[in-house]
């Protein structure tokens, strides 16, 4: 076994000059070694043309190439914006997706006393909100389900046409295209129509009222009122009354300040016409109160009135 | 081989360093299986740039073997069974006298030689050529053909075996 294995090897190992003496002589004996010898010779004398010039600058260029592309940040890639528009879509699509799965979501929109917020459906009506109030709406389904829950302030400015309806705890209000204002707050409601036609609903109570007319309804006494609705502007820089008893008036600085009055043998049914401030609650305060004979002190949130 | 620090083969230096060392041997290694020299050089290219694109994974000292894995690889690829035509540069007869029928026998000798050079089987071909063109040592051979130092002697003792069986006829013995 080891002979066949070092037979196999035996030129081999005649190259590297590790035969043994007795192997080598029996190769001399055959003249092997001087046929190995002469094509050792011979093809050591050979060789094989240097490798062309430019061979290693086209090695550079091509990786030059390759890099530009490689460095491209994976966020410049084309491929990159496909890839990230179709998570995104995605994302809205399954967020969609749950909206319709679940219960209606209400979006709820808050606003703070003192402060205003308009906002605009994709219907294109408008919502104008007014001191401490919010509205609640269907923000998926709007365009099927026009209703909206609101406490507070809110004029509403409905310019499509089809079925629109505010909810407020213990009424609502249905219209057809049109432009009212909705007060409610502590069982206090007030609904003034400034255009088109509008159907309120407080208890078990409906009335239809036309531009120029109100309904407000105290501790659940409803009553329709009257007004200018040129004068009457609707939440503006100055909030106008005419002929607005004086509970009317309170409810709404309390929702716009969010402000609770104390009075003490004040008489809360008296009429009262003229504007007050939306800006500045002690300006408000006065404008309303001093015209009406009624002293107030106000501590914090808390105003306490009092016959001069 | 390397004194460098960092022994990754993306430092262009420790790049160009490997082409230095391993791009001729490469080429005609390449040319042994191919006998096309052009293709050859193209084939130590693709092999280079494939080197250079997985550079992070492969260190200085594996860059040898890689390329040459890489550029049998590429062969495979191309041309399997292709019957090849090695042709070497042949020195020049210098200084002696020249005798014509010396010359002749010589030339022959060196034709003959060439040509049962190219019919050899593939291994043994690379083996023998690779010992004697570019100076390899077996555990080189071995260690870029990935097969044992045994094997390669094995190869290049039939190499040898072969060669001397086709040239035996010749009248060598003259020149």
């Amino acid at each position: 076994m080891q002979n066949e294995e070092n037979e196999n090897t035996l030129y081999a190992r005649w190259l590297n000059k590790e035969l043994s003496d007795q192997e080598y002589a029996e190769l001399q004996k055959k003249g092997d070694d001087k046929v190995l010898s002469k094509i050792i010779e011979t093809v050591d004398a050979w060789s094989l043309p240097s490798i062309s010039e430019n061979h290693k600058q086209e090695i550079d260029r091509r990786i030059a190439t390759k890099q530009k592309k490689k460095i491209i940040p994976f966020y410049k890639q084309t491929w990159f914006y496909a890839a990230a528009s179709v998570v995104v879509l995605l994302g809205i699509f399954f967020l969609i997706k749950e909206d319709e799965k679940n219960e209606p979501k209400l979006a709820r929109i808050e606003c703070l006393p003192g402060s205003t917020k308009t906002i605009t459906l994709a219907d294109n009506t408008v919502m104008i909100m007014n001191g401490q109030s919010y509205v609640e709406y269907d923000s998926v389904s709007w365009s099927t389900n026009r209703q909206v829950n609101m406490e507070g302030n809110v004029y509403f400015d409905v310019r499509t046409k089809g079925a629109f309806t505010v909810n407020y705890n213990d009424g609502k209000v249905s219209v057809l295209g049109t432009k009212f204002n909705v007060q409610h707050k502590n069982r206090f409601t007030s609904v003034k129509c400034f255009e088109g036609k509008v159907q309120v609903e407080l208890g078990k109570l409906s009335f239809a009222i036309n531009p120029g007319e109100g309904v407000r309804s105290s501790k659940g006494i409803p009553s329709k009122f009257k007004f200018n609705p040129v004068n009457v502007k609707p939440l503006s820089a100055l909030t106008t009354f005419e002929n607005s008893p004086l509970e009317e008036v309170c409810n709404a600085l309390s929702i716009h300040y969010g402000l609770e009055f104390k009075g003490n043998g004040v008489d809360f049914s008296r009429n009262f016409t003229g504007i007050y401030k939306n800006t500045s609650v002690d300006t408000a305060l006065m404008m309303v109160f001093e015209p009406m004979g009624i002293s107030y002190t106000r501590k914090g949130t808390t105003v306490f009135l009092e016959n001069k | 081989m390397s004194l460098h620090g960092n022994d990754s083969v993306c430092e262009e230096n420790n790049f160009n360093v490997v082409y230095k060392n391993n791009a001729r041997p490469l080429r005609n290694f390449v040319y042994y299986r191919c006998g096309d020299i052009e293709k050859a050089e193209d084939i130590v290219q693709e092999s280079m740039i494939s080197l250079w694109e997985n550079c992070i994974k492969i260190t200085f000292q594996k860059a040898k073997s890689f390329l040459y894995t890489c550029a049998r690889n590429i062969i495979i690829d191309n041309s399997r069974h292709e019957k090849v035509k090695l042709e070497f540069i042949k020195q020049l007869n210098t200084g002696f006298a020249e005798d014509p029928s010396y010359t002749l026998i010589k030339n022959e000798f060196e034709k003959k030689l060439e040509d049962a050079i190219s019919l050899l089987p593939e291994n043994q071909r690379e083996t023998f050529l690779m010992n004697r063109i570019d100076k390899m040592t077996f555990p080189e051979i071995a260690d870029v053909l990935g097969v044992s130092v045994k094997a390669v002697e094995k190869r290049m003792h039939l190499a040898l075996s072969t060669l001397k069986e086709k040239v035996a006829e010749l009248n060598y013995i003259k020149i």
